[in-house]
């Protein structure tokens, strides 16, 4: 692929960061709610 | 609105939201991906940097779509004052923040091949670039906000809100400055009646732009059930310290 150089890392760039963002703001939810039903169960 | 803006009614909503959204979103963005990298033709002009365009485009779209949803949460929660509001502003900065920083790199990986250089100091850049400091502006008053609260419970500070709300100036600036000044970024290929672009490359970017869009919108559906559920933890945590006080 001519501009390889310039596609791939436009790519690799956005996703990592669509993933990134989509895996901590999963694990921050998870846990979020796990604590807040620890809490309601006290 | 203010009947969804209730929040058990939105958490019922945004568990069933959150799944369908970011998986049908990660669906759309890798069939994007797969055929702008490997099924479209190059671009006889610009050859294969125009891959890039299917990355690029959606970013920018949501970019200033974020932005406007931001500013829109923050005048609902400066006239209604409903927490809810606050919340969904906190969630869209960062992921907004995201999009725009992803445009601006992917730009420029675009400029280099293209034009002969990374960066140029032309109004749709220089504008884009003032959207994404407006973003950190934004999420930098808004964590000064959440600090004061002493952390875990919302608070409604309104200098975050009143920030968004000015930064919208920027919105039409960015969507017309190809038109306003001579720049060296291109005019819309696409508009509502029309398009310039084959229909084999509208393909992986509309595939893209939904895919991006969904994804966007699952993203902001999880940390707004984060900051829901960390405002509740916090309120208990509260009236449990002052019962045994």
């Amino acid at each position: 692929m001519i501009h390889a150089e310039f596609v791939y890392p436009s790519y690799l760039l956005t996703v990592a960061g669509l993933v990134g963002v989509t895996v901590w703001s999963l694990i921050a939810m998870r846990r979020a709610e796990a604590a807040a039903a620890r809490e309601r169960r006290r | 609105m203010h009947r969804f803006a209730n929040p058990a009614r939105f958490l019922r909503i945004a568990r069933v939201l959150t799944p369908v959204l970011t998986v049908a979103g990660v669906i759309l963005t890798a069939a994007g991906i797969y055929i702008g990298l490997f099924a479209s033709p190059p671009d006889y002009q610009q050859g294969d940097s125009v891959r890039i365009m299917y990355v690029h485009v959606p970013a920018a779209w949501l970019a200033s779509g974020g932005y406007l949803g931001l500013a829109l949460a923050s005048g609902v929660a400066l006239v209604w004052r409903h927490p809810l509001a606050t919340i969904a502003a906190r969630a869209i900065a960062p992921v907004g923040a995201l999009f725009t920083a992803i445009c601006l790199v992917t730009g420029s990986l675009w400029g280099k091949p293209t034009w002969g250089t990374y960066w140029v100091w032309d109004a749709r850049l220089t504008s884009m670039l003032v959207l994404l400091f407006l973003c950190i502006g934004y999420l930098a008053l808004a964590s000064a906000e959440d600090e004061r609260g002493g952390g875990g419970e919302l608070v409604e500070g309104k200098g975050a809100a009143i920030l968004a709300l000015v930064g919208v100036v920027n919105l039409p600036i960015i969507k017309f400055s190809v038109e306003w000044w001579h720049t060296l970024h291109q005019g819309p290929s696409i508009t509502l009646t029309k398009s310039a672009i084959d229909p084999a490359m509208l393909l992986p970017l509309f595939l893209s732009l939904g895919g991006f869009t969904l994804m966007f919108g699952g993203v902001v559906l999880m940390r707004m059930r984060t900051a829901l559920a960390r405002t509740r933890t916090a309120a208990r945590e509260r009236r449990t310290a002052e019962a045994y006080a």
